[in-house]
């Protein structure tokens, strides 16, 4: 019965284990967070307006995005292909792959912009490939995908993946009794079915995507207006001591990245509840 | 030790699991809660241990009110549902759990401890098996663990949930006259929750019939079965057949059909329904004066001794009927299906048309 | 369950196993590799140089206390607000569950900048601080303070799906036989969820040592002083020591293998814990 499982009344430490909680996530995590408020909004509209529509962000807002949209899509595909191989074949090396593929977040982030951006630039192992067909990466908003396509790459695949698992072959079955091809199958009945796992994987990738900055200031070049990403850009006004600039600017990483986690939590709830049957 | 419950309400948010229930078990007796799910046996079992605390009313242990008494101190065995055994720990380790919890000055020694958990094992004939892990047994082992674990604080209670809920028919059969004769040697006042008819009337002495966080009728098996105090408890024990038609003071009739009935005005004129249970009717090839049911015979199973027939109802309205005849009345109607036959109730429940019972009745 | 792992057939399977290892060898396996490359391309005498200079030393220990303090405090947090949010119910139960993502979700750059403006030396916390001696910020205790922001979903979010997962019947079965909650988490919980949470200080140390962005805005990069190891290797990038920055990232690379492998083998033995599941169905 449904109904009883969430009356959770007889086990004692509910007072301690929840004030404490309630402590830890204030100091921790509320109270850092409303002082960025308080300071932001010590500042005019019109203050907050200048600083959020300077060339300079307004650049750095556009590098942002776009590379956080183009590696969020490499991620979309990448991940669906590893997610795919790896729950559905066997082979040789299938182990040390889906051991691999959290090497991401492993790999402390500066590790991984330095040896990326020694990987392809112009005359690294990738980066002389690249350049021989007239692609320059290093320094450039595609090293920036890269960059962050890196760190956010096991999200994707390990959103999918216990899903993929769990889409038992008789659907599949099922539908080639009904005269599905296999084209026809995975379209209508396996990317339907995984389609709320993708996207949510994918969004939680564009979110760490948004606020990666160790993996992206070493590959990036950092040239304002052209490759310089908007953590990157706070951390100037922060070294330039113009808290308020950067206090603004952080508010809008802060805003996106809180909508975007509320939303995939919102839009996850509803789905399992839809597929659930409550 | 025996247990009173007075007055109990309990709400969910905006619904109801309990109202205003009240119940009285004498010491030693073994008693079922029936009721289809959500009915609130379960939630009703739970108070009872202390394991949920109810929004009104008092729960009594031999007179003392215990409503507000702690789980840990109201020395009551719990049989979980899916037996919620301590999966990292042994058989052995799992029946001794509360003993070792015991505080220091209270808990008996370490061989004192292995000697109560090879008799409670040796109780429940598993004691070949006090080295394996509950992922290594049978449902039905399982069950016997849990069993013993709840008993080995010698609790004066015993609450068991479902206790045979996971297990397959055979089983449960064996497990539960097994827990019957259990019973009679260890004499523990005894509730458990069941939806299983069936199972409720063969262990019990007393069945407690539950539906919409009420209790229908608490009574012994026979009574509950011959005298069912509503609707409710007639329908939810075993199958019916209903027939609905006209009364008219003297005769019930549904198109084709009709009845004699006298029930000297304790069923008004209009419409009426007739309870018939399987078994309480013969099937004949001819009607009678008082009883004029013509049917179809379709599909027939045989089990055990027992010969269940599906009729369809000729030239009247009404869902197939389901009779039950002996093996011998069967082989001496010789029919085949497809054939056109009378359906003679011995006799009937009625339920008037604003739902109550009325009396029972024989056509005549 | 039958295994849906199968041997690839036909062609175009293979070609998506190549695809896929492809993938995985261009943007997993060669960075991996050429870190060590890079770092023992001067050869190992160089190797060693850097690893005993004072700024190697220095980088190391701080890293392994910022690590030291944080994972506790974390394991802890995590441990409390698993029981709180799958043992009971109440309201805002989701709220706290959905609170503690926030720092996954938070750049951590913008979350240095948090901790910069509440606990700096010009705001009220900072400056009560710095009255009695404790400078918080450019300091140890703001490097600490930040990192166990980063890592503090790392214990929980591992926990929560396994105890709600788990259920609390057995909790309850323990509490009807006696056992105080204290004995009932110890004795019964514990040993349910300790692979898991071993899994979640993993993870937790990893982040710890690796945190970059966060730490980098709070630790004012004093030489020898307040340089983890992810802040030395920018350092020394930065100053064209680009050997020694690949030694640095070496030695954090291997953490991270490290980090891999035990969380692979963790994996693994949850998983065999849970393959042989009750085998009661409801």
């Amino acid at each position: 019965m449904p109904i009883l499982r969430t009356q959770h009344t007889v086990l004692p430490g509910f007072t301690l284990s929840f004030a404490l909680s309630v402590l830890f996530i204030c100091l921790v995590i509320l109270v850092p967070l409303s002082g960025l408020a308080i300071h932001v909004s010590q500042m005019s509209w019109a203050q907050y307006w200048a600083v959020i529509t300077d060339p300079r962000s307004l650049a750095s807002f556009r590098v942002t995005l776009l590379a956080a949209a183009g590696a969020s899509l490499i991620n979309a595909v990448v991940g669906m292909l590893l997610a795919w191989v790896l729950t559905r074949y066997r082979f040789p090396g299938r182990r040390l792959m889906d051991a691999l593929v959290d090497l991401p977040f492993a790999l402390p982030t500066a590790v991984a912009g330095l040896t990326l951006s020694a990987l392809f630039a112009g005359n690294g192992w990738l980066g002389q490939w690249f350049e021989a067909a007239g692609i320059q990466v290093a320094y450039t908003p595609i090293g920036i995908m890269i960059a962050m396509s890196f760190t956010s790459l096991p999200f994707v695949v390990r959103a999918v993946q216990p899903v993929l698992e769990d889409l038992t072959p008789d659907v599949e079955e099922a539908a080639a009794t009904l005269g599905a091809t296999p084209m026809a199958t995975f379209f209508t009945v396996i990317l339907a079915q995984l389609l709320p796992a993708l996207l949510t994987g994918t969004a939680l990738a564009f979110t760490r995507s948004l606020g990666e900055y160790g993996a992206v200031i070493f590959i990036a070049g950092n040239m304002p207006f052209e490759t310089e990403i908007l953590s990157l850009l706070v951390n100037i006004r922060l070294d330039e001591f113009d808290y308020a600039a950067a206090s603004a600017l952080a508010s809008v990483i802060l805003i996106a990245s809180l909508v975007m986690l509320f939303g995939i939590q919102l839009v996850q709830s509803r789905l399992t509840r839809r597929w659930k049957g409550h | 030790m025996s247990i009173r419950v007075e007055q109990i309400h309990k709400r969910f948010g905006d619904f109801t699991a309990l109202s205003d229930i009240n119940l009285d078990v004498q010491e030693g007796q073994l008693v079922g809660l029936l009721g289809p799910s959500g009915s609130g046996k379960t939630t009703l079992l739970r108070i009872i241990a202390g394991l949920e605390k109810a929004d009104q009313g008092r729960v009594l242990f031999h007179g003392k009110d215990v409503t507000n008494l702690d789980v840990r101190k109201r020395r009551v065995g719990f049989v979980f549902q899916q037996y919620a055994l301590f999966r990292h720990l042994t058989v052995a380790d799992n029946v001794a759990f509360g003993l070792r919890m015991l505080p220091r000055n209270e808990r008996p020694s370490r061989r004192d401890i292995r000697q109560q958990v090879t008799q409670l094992l040796e109780l429940v004939q598993l004691d070949h098996l006090a080295g394996r892990y509950p992922a290594q047994l049978s449902g039905g082992q399982k069950q016997r663990v849990a069993l013993a674990r709840a008993l080995a604080l010698k609790p004066e209670v015993l609450l068991l949930d479902e206790p045979f809920g996971a297990l397959d028919a055979k089983v449960r059969k064996e497990l539960r006259r097994w827990l019957r004769r259990l019973h009679e040697r260890i004499p523990v006042t005894s509730l458990f929750v069941t939806h299983d008819q069936e199972e409720a009337m063969e262990v019990s002495d007393q069945v407690v019939v539950m539906s919409q966080g009420r209790v229908e009728q608490m009574a012994n098996p026979l009574t509950v079965y011959e005298q069912p105090a509503s609707r409710f408890v007639f329908d939810f024990l075993g199958h019916i057949n209903a027939l609905k038609g006209l009364y008219d003071g003297q005769s019930w009739q549904s198109g084709d059909a009709h009845l004699r009935l006298t029930t000297e005005g304790a069923c008004p004129n209009g419409e009426l329904t007739l309870y018939l249970r399987p078994h309480e009717a013969d099937l004949r090839r001819e009607p009678s004066d008082s009883a004029h049911l013509p049917v179809t015979l379709g599909t027939r199973s045989v089990f055990g001794g027992t010969v269940t027939l599906e009729l369809e109802p000729q030239g009247w309205a009404g869902d197939v009927l389901e009779v039950e005849l002996s093996r011998d009345a069967w082989e001496h109607l010789n029919a085949q299906p497809g054939d056109r036959l009378f359906v003679h109730p011995r006799q009937l429940q009625t339920v008037t048309c604003n739902g109550n019972l009325g009396p029972r009745v024989t056509p005549a | 369950m039958a295994d849906i792992h199968q041997r690839p057939r036909h062609w175009h399977q293979w070609l998506l196993i190549l695809a896929a290892f492809a993938a995985v060898i261009m943007l997993l396996v060669l960075p991996l590799l050429l870190i060590f490359f890079e770092a023992f391309d001067q050869g190992w005498a160089m190797v060693q140089q850097n690893l005993t200079s004072p700024d190697m030393i220095g980088a190391i220990k701080l890293t392994l206390v910022v690590a030291a303090i944080t994972v506790p405090v974390n394991l802890a947090f995590g441990i409390l607000l698993a029981w709180c949010v799958t043992r009971y119910e109440f309201r805002g139960r989701k709220l706290l569950s959905t609170l503690i993502d926030i720092p996954f979700a938070m750049s951590p750059v913008v979350a240095g900048l948090c901790y910069l403006v509440v606990y700096g030396a010009q705001s009220a916390v900072g400056n009560w601080f710095s009255g009695i001696g404790i400078q918080l910020m450019f300091a140890l205790p703001g490097m600490v303070m930040v990192t166990v922001f980063v890592t503090c979903p790392y214990v929980a979010r591992v926990l929560i799906p396994l105890m709600e997962s788990q259920g609390q019947h057995e909790e309850e079965a323990a509490i009807t036989l006696g056992a105080s909650g204290w004995q009932a988490f110890w004795y019964v919980t514990l040993p349910k969820i300790r692979w898991a949470l071993l899994y979640g200080v993993v993870l937790t140390n990893a982040r710890a040592v690796g945190e970059f962005g966060a730490v980098s805005v709070v630790s004012g990069l004093i030489r020898g002083e307040t340089l983890t190891l992810p802040l030395l290797v920018q350092m020394w990038n930065h100053d064209y020591n680009t050997v020694g920055a690949f030694t640095a990232a070496a030695l954090l690379a291997a953490m991270a293998l490290v980090t891999l492998l035990l969380k692979t083998v963790l994996e693994w033995s949850t998983e065999l814990k849970n393959g042989q599941p009750e085998q009661d169905s409801p």
